[in-house]
């Protein structure tokens, strides 16, 4: 079963970083992803964009870096991805997600914030 | 202000996305799309090659088989002479493969198209594409087996939906081997990454070990082997009965299939 982990990579960034670099990383990360899939260049892309602003609009007035929350939020992505629910995609990637979500929040960035390369 | 900012460009990006979505669906984009997706099939096409020889290395740990000494040795020097000379042995195994496909028992007037397979998952994606000739609902064949039916095809690439693939519908015809005539027809669907048949009448005859073949209808080729059952799923009180069926071969361990460009004077 092919694993979507670019979407999670998308979520974590969205989360850790500013909207603007988000933004043009979705965008390309999209349009890479639409090429090595043979999928419809700018699907991808569209998709990506989408799933980063909702996420931002969230985190205006929740905690987007919980875990639980990545996971949850990975899941649905990733499950809603081809359009169609596939539950066995959404249950992988919520656990990839709550498991990268815990190393960061509890060990890495414990008072939260973004991430600074 | 700055959020303003970052709006207008969320804006803009999805407007991009969408007008390239446009231009893809339309055509316009063939040319620049091919010439980026080189590096990156490129890519992976290398992948693939190792994600195949990987699984060979570890199938005598985890299927528990234990090789003979000279057979993995064997095995071992043929991938590092595949490694060093990449080209000639593509070149040598094309050709086994086109003479095994001249000794199938396929009619004399199909031509074909050797394709290299540089990408597996759900579809398969080959080397060949627009510029070669190839169109969309062409058949790919390994020997007389179905391997599938190209779906989207661009300048240099093709993907292949397989029997497998999610929403795929094949009619077929099942035949029992060592048989003449046919046992029953059905209709062969995808399900869960395997296959199921189905619309196969209660009254029909079909057994374990019966020849999944394909019917010939709705653009398909006939007599083309698919798979075998290898359960049939109990009888109930519906008017057709069910079975799993087994591929014949393995798609994700494909290297070269042919596609039927011509399969007689209309094509």
């Amino acid at each position: 079963m092919p694993l979507n982990l670019v979407l999670l990579a998308m979520v974590f960034l969205a989360v850790f970083r500013p909207a603007k670099e988000v933004f043009w990383t979705a965008f390309i990360s999209g349009l890479f992803l639409d090429l090595a899939g043979g999928t419809p260049l700018g699907f991808s892309s569209f998709k990506f964009l989408v799933f980063s602003f909702t996420l931002f609009l969230y985190s205006r007035r929740f905690d987007s870096h919980h875990p639980l929350f990545l996971a949850i939020f990975s899941g649905l992505a990733g499950g809603f991805w081809t359009g169609k629910f596939v539950w066995q995609q959404a249950v992988i990637l919520a656990l990839f997600a709550f498991v990268g979500g815990l190393l960061l929040r509890f060990f890495l960035f414990p008072t939260g914030g973004k991430l600074k390369i | 202000m700055r959020e303003k900012k970052e709006f207008f460009l969320l804006i803009f990006l999805c407007l991009f996305s969408l007008g390239l979505f446009w231009g893809d669906k339309k055509g316009w984009l063939k040319k620049p799309r091919g010439f980026l997706e080189r590096p990156i099939l490129a890519t992976e096409e290398r992948i693939y090659g190792l994600k195949v020889w990987v699984e060979t290395q570890l199938q005598p740990i985890f299927r528990g088989r234990v090789l003979e000494k000279e057979v993995s040795r064997l095995q071992l020097e043929l991938q590092r002479l595949a490694v060093d000379q990449n080209r000639l042995s593509s070149c040598l195994e094309e050709n086994e493969r086109m003479r095994r496909l001249l000794g199938a028992p396929l009619p004399a007037k199909w031509k074909f198209l050797p394709a290299k397979v540089i990408g597996g998952g759900e579809r398969m994606r080959i080397d060949k594409g627009e510029k070669n000739g190839v169109k969309p609902g062409m058949m790919v064949v390994e020997e007389n087996i179905l391997v599938g039916k190209i779906e989207k095809v661009e300048l240099e690439n093709s993907l292949v939906l397989l029997p497998t693939s999610p929403g795929q519908k094949i009619p077929i015809l099942i035949k029992r081997p060592g048989k003449t005539g046919v046992q029953a027809r059905g209709l062969l669907q995808a399900f869960g990454g395997g296959l199921v048949l189905d619309r196969v009448l209660q009254s029909e005859d079909i057994q374990k070990g019966d020849l999944v073949v394909s019917a010939g209808d709705e653009d398909w080729l006939p007599d083309l082997l698919i798979g075998q059952i290898t359960e049939v799923l109990p009888k109930s009180a519906q008017i057709y009965q069910k079975a799993q069926v087994g591929p014949i071969v393995e798609y994700d361990k494909l290297r070269i299939v042919f596609i039927v460009i011509s399969n007689g004077p209309n094509l």
